[in-house]
């Protein structure tokens, strides 16, 4: 039977939040040089978790209005969500952002690259954390021609994880798919 | 970053992203963790991506216009022949020698991997990964199946003994 296409969305997201989780964990152990592709996988993973619930929201978002609408930014997917999902999306993150460890940066990465993650100015609150992070799939790709846009923000897995946990209050069901978000 | 030539810092960029891949590929096999794999596919066509910019750069002499675009067949075409020339020559070389990936890898790892895209043709090759990255990005919207070449890491060890012949230095990266 065919999936619908915010299923597909969403396994796409957690494999790539997986992915960007596998990458951290080497990262914290002093493999500065995945900081790249993390932050390009983390902004692809948000990407898609906020676009699975425009596909759920919106039944008439099929592959030809998706030309017109087409879009990486972060903020504006989250513009397009219902006023509830927007409303539950803040609420959660305000209430779990205080909880989380901020990233640090391992001491292994290079002084130029730490320079360029300071550079930036890193909002800790909702707005910031969704503007900081809105173009980072791109950012990340060419931080070798534009380093200056370089951002690493410490609330994006609260952001992750209030958009994820609104997907699964719109579909339940979804939480019994993570063990299948590969290309099986 | 900025101090060095727009050449090298892509060559670099090429090579962090290829060895993340590597990384996402051990974990695939170590865990029989295939929810990666998709993942593997977009950093590895990107990295590929920038070596092939890597060479145009190197071969166009700084300053020049960025270049844009995902697609490496276009990419390719832009190289001067020589390079055309090297990198064809490099793959059919190796080709010979390469040993498909091991049977460790998950079932429907393998089956993403191989089953649709074993190949040791060059042109092939490029063609199948030429639109990789976007493809692999947004697979959920595709209603066919994806290839991914076997031969891939073929391909980047040819492009990246090509770098190394230009510049002998950026061996050392």
């Amino acid at each position: 039977m065919k999936q619908p296409l915010y299923q597909k969305a969403y396994r796409a997201a957690e494999g790539n939040w997986r992915a960007a989780e596998v990458l951290y964990a080497h990262l914290a152990q002093g493999s500065w040089y995945v900081f790249y592709s993390y932050g390009m996988l983390a902004g692809l993973a948000m990407e898609l978790y906020l676009k699975t619930i425009i596909h759920i929201e919106d039944n008439e978002y099929d592959t030809k209005r998706k030309r017109k609408r087409k879009t990486k930014s972060l903020a504006e997917l989250y513009r397009r969500l219902s006023q509830e999902s927007k409303l539950a999306i803040k609420d959660h993150f305000n209430a779990i952002a205080q909880t989380y460890t901020p990233l640090a940066l391992p001491e292994s990465i290079p002084e130029e690259v730490r320079a360029l993650a300071r550079d930036k100015v890193i909002m800790y609150d909702f707005c910031g954390t969704l503007r900081t992070m809105s173009e980072a799939f791109a950012e990340f790709r060419y931080a070798f021609e534009r380093p200056h846009c370089l951002a690493c923000v410490p609330t994006t897995p609260a952001l992750r994880d209030a958009v994820r946990k609104r997907i699964l209050d719109l579909v339940p069901e979804l939480g019994r798919h993570c063990p299948q978000s590969g290309p099986g | 970053m900025m101090k060095h030539p727009l050449y090298e810092r892509a060559y670099d960029a090429a090579q962090w992203h290829w060895r993340a891949a590597g990384i996402l590929i051990r974990h695939s096999r170590e865990i029989q963790d295939d929810t990666v794999m998709w993942s593997y596919a977009v950093l590895a066509s990107f990295s590929i991506e920038l070596y092939l910019k890597a060479i145009f750069y190197i071969e166009a002499k700084e300053p020049t216009p960025r270049l844009k675009g995902h697609s490496l067949t276009a990419l390719f075409e832009k190289l001067r022949q020589g390079s055309r020339e090297a990198v064809r020559q490099y793959f059919e070389a190796l080709v010979p020698r390469y040993v498909p990936a091991p049977s460790s890898l998950p079932e429907s790892a393998m089956a993403f991997i191989e089953a649709n895209a074993f190949t040791t043709d060059f042109d092939t090759t490029l063609r199948m990964m030429s639109d990789a990255f976007i493809n692999f990005r947004y697979w959920y919207q595709k209603e066919s199946n994806l290839m991914y070449p076997s031969a891939a890491e073929v391909f980047r060890h040819a492009l990246n003994r090509r770098i190394v012949d230009l510049v002998p230095e950026l061996k050392s990266h």
